[in-house]
């Protein structure tokens, strides 16, 4: 080694440990930026969902965001066949968050909740993020041009016009990529569920 | 490498249009320094690493403080929670908090080892007078930044502290109460004063930034001063880069390993650098037995003490002061460094000493032996600025080297 190497070498190695123990230090600024213990412990939340009629819709916040929860009628979930050809993803296949450990069947896959009647689905359009409107009755007679003439009934959201059916499956020719995410959650009685 | 990247057409083509490259190798690269400088010298680059950590770590904790009294129960208040947020909740929110806690005390610690080097050498002298002067600025608004910060906790010493240090206002005649009310933004520290104190201490540290750049900048027209104190010559100029970069960050590597030791196993320096009333939340109805400042901050409030009159008393810390930035000019000896200068360097130990003695006192309770030390040391202060511009006239000083 010539004494010319022998720098080389040093000043390699000595910039390379300071770079490493500057980008170290950066590790803790950017962990504290990340979500906090108590953000974290605040993501679950508890519903009765026996408090909604059969019919309606009601909003709760979930890890601050809004989630649907719609209590459908015999009508409503007869409502779901049939225009398969008008989704993008009509068995929620396309990726994880649109679907659930509990899917086993085709029908399950179909209605998109635990129990038939009750859907617990994401309010958060999957384009950007707008929450979108209900119009849960079929056709235009109600909502006018913003749907499409064979609507079976579903949400439409009103940013960029994109549209979902009545178990938040999105409809094609609109620019949200996938179904309305379902948030994870179980019963934990009868009437009461646990999102998170 | 950097020479192969100051010398890249991106560099030029940067330079061509902002000076940019000039301004690193003026400033950062061939900037002419003595051969002679010691470790005493690294402490100017320390202060900068300290300052930077500072304003990253102050950054990031301002990202989750909350600046509001609110009550949350059990005399607990929305600031203080935010603050224990920080570290229990937060990732690594313990971390950045004690390093800035750890931080300021290890900025004062650095200053002040940075103004000895200065005393000793005689760093303060033409053609560096005013070098002097944005130091004394410095440690003024570094002054003001810690006494904001510290109540941003909202523990005992936040409120008692800043209660205290406010009152200082009042005592002005005439228009004190008015001056008081206006500080506090009510009729005491409250939520008010909790909301300003906040957004000073954002403002502080801007300023801070400001004078600190114009100190460096000042420093590379007039240059660096020597252990020697003596003119250089051409041959015992080297360039800072590699010489002082290399120096420097030795003597920061060194550095961060004593602040890495109080971060991590240390943070409250058995209650020097965060008292361990202030892990109590503030209570207006009640005054904690022991109140003194934080230790960089004693020996000034000793002054403050040792005067038993509350106007006089604000005027003689007021005065130390405004020795510090007449120093200049007090002292009119032709020799700089205190190498030469045998009588000098006897009051310059002496002078230490007292403010050691001056912070000792600071720190612990009023009793009448300390009183009476502590009034001591208070007259070793001033006495050394009233015998200052007489020394030149009786002291030998010693021959000076040549050259370096």
């Amino acid at each position: 080694m010539t004494d010319q190497t022998r720098r080389a070498l040093l000043y390699t190695v000595a910039s390379g440990m300071g770079a490493a123990g500057v980008a170290a230090t950066a590790v803790p600024f950017v962990r504290s930026i990340q979500p906090a213990a108590d953000t974290l412990a605040a993501a679950v939340t508890e519903f009765d969902v026996s408090s909604v009629g059969e019919g309606m819709l009601k909003t709760i916040a979930w890890r601050g965001q809004p989630v649907f929860v719609l209590h459908r009628t015999a009508a409503m979930l007869e409502s779901l066949h049939g225009h398969d050809e008008l989704l993008r993803d009509p068995m929620s296949r396309a990726i994880p968050e649109v679907q659930a450990d509990w899917m086993k069947t085709d029908e399950q896959r179909i209605t998109r909740s635990i129990k038939p009647e009750i859907l617990v689905v994401s309010a958060v359009c999957t384009h950007l993020g707008c929450v979108p409107g209900i119009m849960p009755t079929p056709g235009q007679k109600d909502w006018g041009e913003a749907v499409p003439a064979n609507w079976p009934g579903g949400w439409h959201c009103a940013c960029h016009g994109s549209n979902y059916d009545l178990s938040g499956r999105v409809f094609k020719n609109v620019p949200a990529p996938y179904n309305l995410f379902l948030p994870p959650y179980k019963y934990t009685n009868d009437t009461t569920i646990l999102i998170g | 490498m950097i020479k192969k990247i100051l010398d890249s057409s991106a560099a030029q083509w940067l330079d061509d249009r902002t000076h940019a490259v000039q301004y690193i190798r003026f400033h950062l690269i061939d900037y002419p320094t003595p051969k002679n400088l010691n470790y005493m010298y690294a402490f100017g680059s320390i202060a900068l690493v300290v300052l930077i950590l500072q304003v990253l770590t102050g950054l990031f904790l301002a990202m989750d403080y909350k600046a509001a009294t609110l009550p949350t129960g059990n005399g607990f208040s929305l600031a203080f929670d935010s603050v224990e947020r920080i570290m229990r909740d937060v990732n690594s929110g313990w971390l950045i908090r004690y390093m800035h806690a750890v931080g300021a005390s290890a900025f004062f610690f650095v200053i002040y080892l940075h103004m000895a080097r200065g005393l000793y050498y005689g760093s303060y002298k033409k053609p560096r007078e005013f070098l002097w002067i944005m130091g004394v600025m410095i440690l003024v608004i570094m002054q003001a930044t810690v006494f904001f910060g510290y109540l941003l906790p909202w523990g005992q010493m936040s409120f008692w502290g800043a209660t205290v240090i406010t009152n200082i206002f009042g005592a002005i005649p005439v228009i004190g109460d008015w001056l008081l009310q206006l500080v506090r933004g009510g009729f005491s520290v409250g939520d008010p004063t909790l909301g300003r104190f906040f957004a000073l201490h954002f403002l502080t540290p801007l300023l801070l930034v400001v004078v600190v750049l114009w100190h460096v900048m000042a420093l590379h027209v007039v240059h660096s001063n020597n252990p020697t104190g003596v003119e250089t010559s051409e041959k015992n100029i080297i360039p800072f880069h590699p010489y002082y970069t290399v120096k420097d960050l030795f003597g920061i590597g060194v550095f961060l390993i004593v602040y890495s030791y109080f971060v991590f196993f240390n943070p409250t320096g058995n209650g020097l650098i965060i008292e361990v009333n202030n892990f109590n939340p503030a209570n207006p109805m009640h005054t904690p037995g022991d109140i003194s400042p934080v230790w960089y901050l004693t020996p000034w409030y000793e002054i403050l003490r040792s005067v038993p009159d509350k106007l006089l008393g604000i005027i003689g810390m007021g005065f130390a002061y405004v020795c510090l930035f007449l120093l200049p000019w007090l002292d009119r000896s032709p020799v700089r460094s205190a190498r030469y200068r045998p009588v000098y360097r006897m009051m310059l130990i002496v002078f230490f000493a007292a403010i050691a003695t001056l912070g000792y006192c600071g720190h612990h309770p009023v009793t009448p032996e300390l009183t009476l030390v502590g009034r001591i040391a208070s007259v070793v202060y001033f006495a050394f600025f009233f015998m200052l511009p007489f020394v030149h006239k009786f002291e030998k000083t010693k021959p000076l080297p040549e050259d370096l």
